[in-house]
């Protein structure tokens, strides 16, 4: 199976930092926030150097793919641009809604199991195809409100697949987002790998949550855990079409050096898919 | 699916995402649809099992939602991440 290429998420802190790296070796990849990227700013001078040296592939927050209102065609129009501008392999969304006509949420809620939620889903995605060059991956949100936790890891796995294949997406796994869910819910993450087409991983996501003393939360400030790595590892070593491994920092920021070692465990871990 | 089919399509799936959005942004709607689910869904015209959920959904699961909203909130404004030191 192909090498899978292993990367950081772009943030402003480490932006002078990533160009200032000699040897552009020790990353095959980097994840741009393309919200971030709508307007005019010295950002989109980093992004285009960053693009000159390693490929770039581009992740979403605000599109609220299934929402039930229509994705925004000037929103649309903006992403596009930002795309081509950053000349991006693909663009990336959660699988979720993000607000409704009066209530703005900025946060994700998960896509629901109803074949109406789906019908939507599928038409939203339609719309952004049509407007968007570049191929569209659907991520598999955290839900830290366990709203359909009681459905289990292979159900849950199995909506996730159902809702690529309506949607004829690929999938961005985010397999903390998988373990810290199964955690908080009491399931097992294997059944819902079990239950979805790994054919469909694209890109995966990996970053450290943190547990408030009864919920693991999904705040992307703490390294990634062994046992993140071990899940990389199997799912590697099935995933034919993965090409891309993410590592997503926010919060608590160690220096550069620290978020290099964690692809290098990455790429420790792809290996023993002998995917490295 | 027709276009009308669509419509109506979206029409409920908009009424019942209305709904977990005003309770998960509003605390008085939250009471609200604890004290009496049916009286919340027929407000919003969604379907009485999805306020029912939403009743029965732990309090701390929901702070935690709400805690994580408004940290992506301060991001999006502008607040710097922190960093951890050398």
């Amino acid at each position: 199976m192909q090498r899978v290429s292993v990367g950081l998420g772009v943030r402003d802190a480490y932006g002078s930092e990533l160009l200032a790296i000699r040897d552009r070796g020790v990353l095959d990849v980097l994840e741009v926030m393309i919200d971030d990227g709508l307007e005019a700013s010295p950002r989109l001078e980093t992004w285009r150097r960053l693009g000159a040296r390693w490929p770039l592939i581009a992740h979403g927050t605000e599109l609220g793919i299934a929402s039930a209102e229509p994705p925004d065609p000037g929103y649309l129009k903006r992403v596009a641009k930002a795309l081509g501008r950053a000349h991006v392999h693909w663009y990336s969304e959660h699988l979720a809604f993000v607000a409704t006509k009066d209530t703005a949420l900025g946060h994700f809620v998960p896509l629901g199991s109803s074949e109406e939620e789906l019908a939507v889903l599928r038409d939203n995605v339609a719309a952004v195809r049509a407007r968007v060059p570049v191929p569209f991956l659907l991520e598999n949100p955290s839900d830290i409100l366990g709203w359909e936790a009681e459905l289990g890891g292979h159900s849950l796995g199995a909506r996730y697949a159902r809702s690529l294949e309506v949607a004829e997406c690929g999938a961005l796994l985010d397999l903390t987002n998988l373990l810290l869910d199964a955690k908080n819910d009491g399931w097992d993450p294997m059944h819902f790998l079990d239950a979805m087409d790994l054919e469909r991983v694209v890109q995966i996501h990996v970053a450290g949550g943190r547990f408030d003393g009864a919920l693991h939360i999904d705040s992307h400030d703490h390294d990634v855990t062994d046992e993140t790595w071990d899940l990389l590892a199997h799912v590697g070593a099935r995933a034919s079409q993965l090409r891309a491994v993410i590592i997503e920092r926010d919060d608590r920021l160690p220096p550069l050096d620290a978020l290099l070692g964690e692809v290098s465990r990455a790429r420790a871990a792809l290996a023993k898919a002998g995917r490295a | 699916m027709t276009d009308a089919d669509e419509r109506s399509s979206r029409h409920r799936v908009a009424a019942t995402q209305a709904l977990v959005a005003a309770f998960l942004s509003s605390a008085e709607v939250e009471r609200g649809v604890r004290a009496d689910p049916v009286a919340w869904a027929a407000h919003f015209g969604a379907p009485l099992a999805v306020a029912e959920r939403l009743a029965r959904l732990d309090a701390h699961r929901l702070a935690a939602f709400r805690a994580s909203m408004r940290h992506k909130q301060d991001m999006r404004e502008g607040k710097a991440p922190t960093r951890l030191r050398q």
